[in-house]
């Protein structure tokens, strides 16, 4: 019964333990930029978002077909207009 | 295998499965906002909009303020998504609804909670609008209460504005087809009908990238104003070429533009713009050069000012300046010299403005000089405004939290400051041998 009830802690623990998302490898896509897939327990900032997709960007043909890499310029302008929006000097 | 290993089998693949299923995004919550902190020790400005304060012994003193900015956008998926954006000012200490017989620029006392035990309405609306995509045309349709920028660096217009735009792009070339009613004064349930007493903007924005580092465009606006109201002409036409150039370490963005129409039945419009922003990569940092010039008249038959939607939206970023030109780092105080106004009532405006800004490590930097006059003198007043020098430094406390001051200083121009009425201009200027107007700011910024 010990033994029953330590495995289901154990499995308890399992599942509520949901993996850190790892960052995308050199030679990696990422998903959650391309295509807001897998974008599990992901929130990350303006800044954050930007950088991020700059260093996609970055990996160029080699990882992205020129399409994705329109796509991911034309994710960058948004953020960029975002934040430019956010801190736009209006009265 | 015995009961408790074949529930261990079971307890290690659910968890297994668990952890590993990706749920399908129904809908993605996105979050972004900025908050700023501004403090003033200042001559020049006492925590509202009209213009620059510019007294003979003038009074300096200390004001603060803050701005949240909350937007929210509610996103089906990568094609369909809802944009709003809220923002919250706040005077320290709250705005005066009036204080011995002057009344406060927000107004009402219920637009500011700074004051003892805060408790006000605060919430300000910016935009509420959709955002999809047509999977048949391609084509993006953003429609509603939202943000929009001119080509012209901002000093036609930069505004939150309820409208419909369609943007399509075909191969190197980005069409821009829009609509927005800025104004409309007629009733509700008035029996005149709809539409009557209202101001349209039309906008037809043609982008071409000729390769990765030349972009050139073309633009046609368009005004109908049937409300009475200002803006103080009945239709413009404004017609403009712009490019967008990387030249070297140099990217260089040169715009110019012609209005026409009618002022009224007996006034026709013919006015110009022309400018340039250019930012130059030196050293740790970039240089920052820009200017423009703004047609005027002397107050004669024809109108050749430049004509905007409002002083109160248009603005001039890459100038840089504290005062000389509204600030680009401004919150709820978001003035200038001139009160917004660039064309100084009709006289044109030239402006020419430099600097430098760079970053080590944490710590950033910029200063800043800037020339501004009128383009046009009316009799016998002077031309220029001011010369100001300012500077700023700042420190990343962490990626998205920056601190800094700022100091700006203006060398006041006759037009402006001058002991003789006859050299000052009227409305702007507002006393005889004003002080040389002046600023610290200290700044906390958060975006996320």
């Amino acid at each position: 019964m010990r033994k029953m009830a330590m495995m289901l802690a154990a499995g308890l623990f399992m599942l509520s333990s949901v993996p850190a998302y790892a960052q995308t490898a050199a030679d990696q896509k990422d998903e959650c930029l391309l295509a807001s897939r897998n974008c599990m327990n992901q929130v990350d900032d303006i800044q954050q978002r930007i950088h991020k997709l700059n260093k996609e960007i970055q990996k160029g043909t080699r990882v992205y077909s020129p399409q994705e890499l329109r796509k991911l310029q034309d994710k960058l302008k948004e953020a960029d207009d975002i934040l430019r929006n956010l801190e736009r000097p209006d009265s | 295998m015995s009961f408790q290993k074949k529930l261990l089998a079971f307890a290690a693949v659910s968890a297994l499965s668990a952890a590993t299923a990706v749920p399908a995004m129904a809908l993605e919550n996105e979050f972004h906002g900025m908050f700023k902190f501004m403090g003033y020790q200042t001559n020049a400005l006492a925590g509202g909009d009209t213009g620059d304060i510019l007294r003979k012994d003038a009074h300096s003193g200390f004001f603060a303020e803050q701005r949240a900015r909350i937007m929210y956008i509610a996103k089906a998926n990568d094609n369909l998504k809802l944009v709003t954006h809220f923002e919250l000012d706040t005077r320290f200490g709250g705005i005066a609804n009036s204080h011995t017989g002057t009344s406060s620029y927000k107004g009402t006392t219920g637009n500011d909670g700074g004051q003892l035990d805060a408790d006000s309405l605060t919430l300000e609306t910016k935009n509420i609008y959709l955002d999809f995509n047509e999977p048949a045309t391609g084509a993006n349709f953003k429609v509603g209460m939202q943000p929009w920028a001119d080509a012209y660096g901002s000093l036609f217009l930069l505004a939150d504005m309820t409208g419909a735009i369609g943007t399509k792009k075909v191969d190197n070339f980005t069409g821009q087809l829009g609509w927005f009613r800025f104004d409309d004064n007629t009733l509700a349930n008035d029996k005149t009908g709809p539409g009557q007493f209202t101001a349209d903007l039309i906008v037809a924005d043609g982008k071409f990238a000729v390769n990765k580092d030349i972009t050139v465009g073309a633009t046609y606006y368009n005004v109908q104003n049937d409300t009475g109201l200002a803006p103080a002409y009945e239709l413009l036409h404004m017609v403009g070429v712009n490019a967008d150039l990387n030249v070297g370490p140099a990217n260089i963005k040169p715009f110019a533009a012609y209005q026409w129409g009618d002022q009224n039945s007996a006034k026709d419009i013919s006015a110009y713009m022309a400018g340039a922003v250019a930012k130059v990569k030196t050293g740790p940092g970039a240089v920052n050069l820009s200017g423009f010039y703004l047609s005027g008249d002397k107050g004669g038959t024809n109108n050749n000012a430049f004509q905007t939607i409002a002083a109160s939206t248009t603005y001039f970023n890459p100038a840089n300046m504290w005062i000389l030109v509204r600030p680009n780092q401004a919150i709820n105080t978001s003035t200038s010299l001139t009160g917004n106004d660039l064309t100084v009532g009709g006289r044109g405006a030239i402006g020419v403005f430099g600097g430098y800004e760079g970053a080590m490590g944490k710590t950033f930097y910029n200063a800043n000089v800037g020339y501004l006059r009128t383009a046009e003198a009316r009799g016998t007043e002077k031309k220029s405004l001011g010369t100001e020098v300012n500077a700023q430094v700042g420190y990343k406390i962490y990626d998205n939290l920056s601190a800094s001051v700022a100091a700006a200083y203006v060398f006041l121009g006759d037009a402006l400051s001058s002991k003789t009425t006859a050299d000052r201009i009227a409305g702007y200027a507002q006393t005889a041998d004003a002080d040389n107007p002046y600023l610290f700011n200290v700044q906390l910024s958060y975006a996320f």
